[in-house]
């Protein structure tokens, strides 16, 4: 069963991508070509996709959290909540795999090892990378290209998106089943 | 993004947390249907010095502070 953060992303934050996804296509398909307002539409849709990334993240650690608290004595509860929350790095920032791992191996799990058992994982890992490499040369209007990860196209930030849907559920599963074998019940 | 589906508390509420009533804050959102069996998750503000603390909690943690307490 998905938990509430993954289905938001399936059906809230994705069609939203993908709606910027598919004007970005159209702003380079134009009859009236238009390269300033297609690199804008682009530079937008790393950002937006970086950060609905980063929102997803956070939905799942917070449902987490919830799901721990409920399973220990109510007088223990809040205690649980601040612990597992407060100085989470995903509160400010930015969704790289670094950030993910150490804000989800608060709950007692190798998030590396656990995301080797599918050999895709290698590949979302590496574009989530270069996802923020290139957010952050957007966000920040840098000068120097990043090193990794370009040239920034449309068909590149689709990969990029791709990946991110393949990391949400393997997170989704990953936190699903080690939750279940934490607090011995299904967490959501 | 909008805001997600409200709950029965809204941004600026005043509030407590039930079995622990000196620790009372505001609402500043909800954050959604994140909690046991899709129950809304609160963030609220507590005042404290030298800056403001923030905790997420559920929704069944927290009864409000009449507006004339």
């Amino acid at each position: 069963m998905p938990s509430r953060a993954y289905l938001r992303w399936r059906h809230d934050r994705s069609p939203r991508l993908a709606e910027v996804e598919a004007q970005c296509a159209a702003t380079l398909a134009s009859a009236v070509p238009n390269p300033l307002l297609a690199d804008e539409n682009l530079r937008g849709y790393v950002v937006l996709l970086s950060s609905h990334l980063q929102g997803f993240c956070r939905d799942l650690h917070t449902e987490c959290v919830m799901a721990i608290a409920a399973a220990v004595p109510a007088t223990m509860r809040l205690a649980i909540q601040t612990l597992g929350l407060s100085g989470r790095e995903l509160d400010g920032a930015n969704p790289k795999f670094e950030t993910i791992r150490g804000d989800f191996e608060r709950f007692a799990l190798n998030l590396s090892d656990e995301l080797s058992v599918q050999p895709a994982n290698a590949l979302w890992i590496t574009h989530v990378g270069h996802l923020n490499l290139w957010r952050n040369y957007v966000a920040h209007h840098k000068i120097a290209l990043p090193a990794a990860g370009g040239p920034l196209t449309l068909p590149t930030a689709r990969d990029w998106r791709t990946s991110c849907d393949g990391l949400a559920a393997e997170l989704d599963r990953i936190m699903y089943n080690h939750l279940w074998a934490l607090i011995g019940t299904v967490p959501w | 993004m909008d805001d997600p589906k409200p709950g029965t508390f809204k941004r600026g509420d005043r509030v407590r947390l039930l079995g622990a009533p000196k620790i009372t804050g505001r609402v500043t959102g909800p954050i959604g249907p994140l909690g046991p069996k899709g129950e809304e998750v609160y963030q609220i503000r507590l005042p404290r010095k030298p800056k403001p603390t923030y905790l997420i909690v559920l929704e069944s943690q927290m009864e409000p502070i009449p507006a004339t307490a």
